[in-house]
């Protein structure tokens, strides 16, 4: 990875930048594992900055390349996209930068510990855990604090998020069963975004949600395992439909959000296929708080012949 | 269906959630005089996404309250929060332009349920104004 002070500045499409990113946690995990050092640490911080800088010009970009993004090659964009959540709720809650910049590396490396387990087989898994898994599992916090730790990490929102993101607001988490407030804020930020990015993502042994019904059913964990005020805030930041959710309109169009609207439950939407069905040569923005252009239907990613094309020009790209 | 309104006894005194039952009450009611005067349908699926949005803000504000204050009906109460945002969230509003008994069916139903949501909460509001909570 370049120096960022010392390159040429030059942008990219934020599917770009999600791959790159993407990369960059990938050798950063394949190095903190084996040696867990401050230099290592310093790239989790590095990465945490670049979320932090690209969110405050092209959240909706990010969140929407991170909804596309599907294929089984990004097997830590669950990670990311925590990360990039915890970065947005942190900033609704009133964290400051530097306690959000602590929140995101916490994100990053919450599974530290079985990453190597969770990517060769317990997300391949279809059969329910073994009693071994589950002992492993429930360790796994503690564990991962613990090379966080060795790696000289002594923050104790990042720490404290990591340990604790299992935790549920009822004391039905692990590994301590801590009860409401007794779970540090970060975690539970931490663990609202987490429980949102695992029913969006593919996993083997559960069916993939559409993000709105991954809100409705983050919602109506609400005061059991997930804060109130935190599962409202992440529906108030991501929208009932967020970007890079799939959607078809009142005329028949068929198109992806791609950002808050003007007013908050009419995102702004990209169609990509016209109401015969036709392919669109690029896509046309349409504003859902038009009557024909309602939002009538969620849908799965519809098939165009160009669509990856079309879907790199639709948001702004990002400087590196 | 007739017309809907906010009984005065249910005004808790809380800004933001007798705001909120306003907004519901009026939402529905808009909702029929769509059906009844014969315009764009599709208006209807907008009010819905609305009404999608209020009722998360004003659940988790009742929910709050009723933590802060120890309502000892919240579980019962939060269930039947629970019912309707599940019947809420699954309004199939894809026909409603297109056949007008989708939208009668969409706004009976709404009606209904807002005249049992507003019901459910007469204990609540009766117990939050016994503490002191407005």
């Amino acid at each position: 990875m370049s120096n960022p002070t010392s390159a040429k500045q030059t942008s990219v499409s934020v599917f770009e930048w999600i791959d790159t990113r993407h990369q960059f946690l990938l050798d950063t995990y394949a190095e903190l594992i084996v040696t867990p050092d401050r230099k290592h640490i310093s790239r989790c911080l590095y990465l945490a900055h670049q979320i932090q800088d690209a969110c405050k010009v092209n959240k909706d970009g990010i969140i929407s390349a991170l909804q596309l993004n599907r294929t089984p090659r990004y097997q830590y964009v669950k990670e990311l996209f925590a990360a990039v959540l915890c970065e947005l709720l942190g900033k609704q809650c009133g964290l400051t930068s530097s306690k959000r910049l602590l929140l995101i590396c916490a994100a990053l490396t919450q599974d530290i510990a079985m990453l190597a387990e969770q990517d060769s087989t317990l997300d391949k898994q279809t059969t329910p855990l073994t009693e071994g898994q589950r002992k492993f599992i429930s360790k796994h916090p503690a564990a991962s604090k613990k090379i966080l730790e060795d790696a000289g990490v002594k923050d104790a929102i990042w720490l404290s998020a990591v340990e604790q993101h299992h935790e549920r607001m009822d004391g039905s988490g692990y590994p301590n069963g801590l009860l409401g407030e007794q779970i540090s804020q970060a975690a539970r930020i931490l663990s609202t975004a987490d429980t949102y990015v695992a029913m969006i993502r593919p996993r083997a042994d559960r069916v993939t949600k559409f993000p709105r019904d991954a809100l409705k059913e983050v919602f109506l964990v609400r005061g059991d395992q997930i804060d109130v005020p935190l599962a409202r805030t992440l529906i108030d930041t991501l929208g009932i439909h967020p970007p890079g959710a799939w959607v078809k309109l009142a005329n028949g169009e068929i198109g992806v959000v791609t950002g808050a609207g003007l007013d908050h439950p009419f995102p702004n939407v990209s169609v990509v296929l016209s109401e015969q069905g036709e392919h669109l040569d690029q896509a046309q923005p349409r504003d859902t708080s038009i009557r024909r252009n309602t939002i009538v239907e969620i849908v799965p990613a519809p098939f165009h012949f160009n669509l990856g094309s079309i879907l790199q020009v639709i948001w702004p790209q990002i400087n590196v | 269906m007739e017309v809907l309104e906010l009984d005065p006894s249910l005004l808790l005194g809380v800004k933001e959630i007798d705001e909120q039952h306003k907004e519901l009450v009026d939402l529905i009611n808009h909702s029929r005089e769509i059906l009844q005067s014969d315009q764009d349908l599709t208006e209807l699926a907008q009010i819905f996404h609305r009404l999608e949005q209020l009722v998360i803000h004003h659940f988790s504000a009742e929910e709050l309250l009723m933590v802060k204050y120890k309502y000892p009906g919240l579980k019962h109460h939060k269930e039947m929060h629970d019912i309707s945002v599940n019947s809420i969230f699954d309004l199939d509003v894809s026909h409603i332009a297109s056949d007008p008994s989708v939208g009668t069916a969409l706004v009976d139903q709404l009606s209904e349920w807002l005249f049992n949501h507003i019901k459910e909460d007469v204990d609540m509001v009766t117990y939050l104004k016994s503490k002191g909570a407005c």
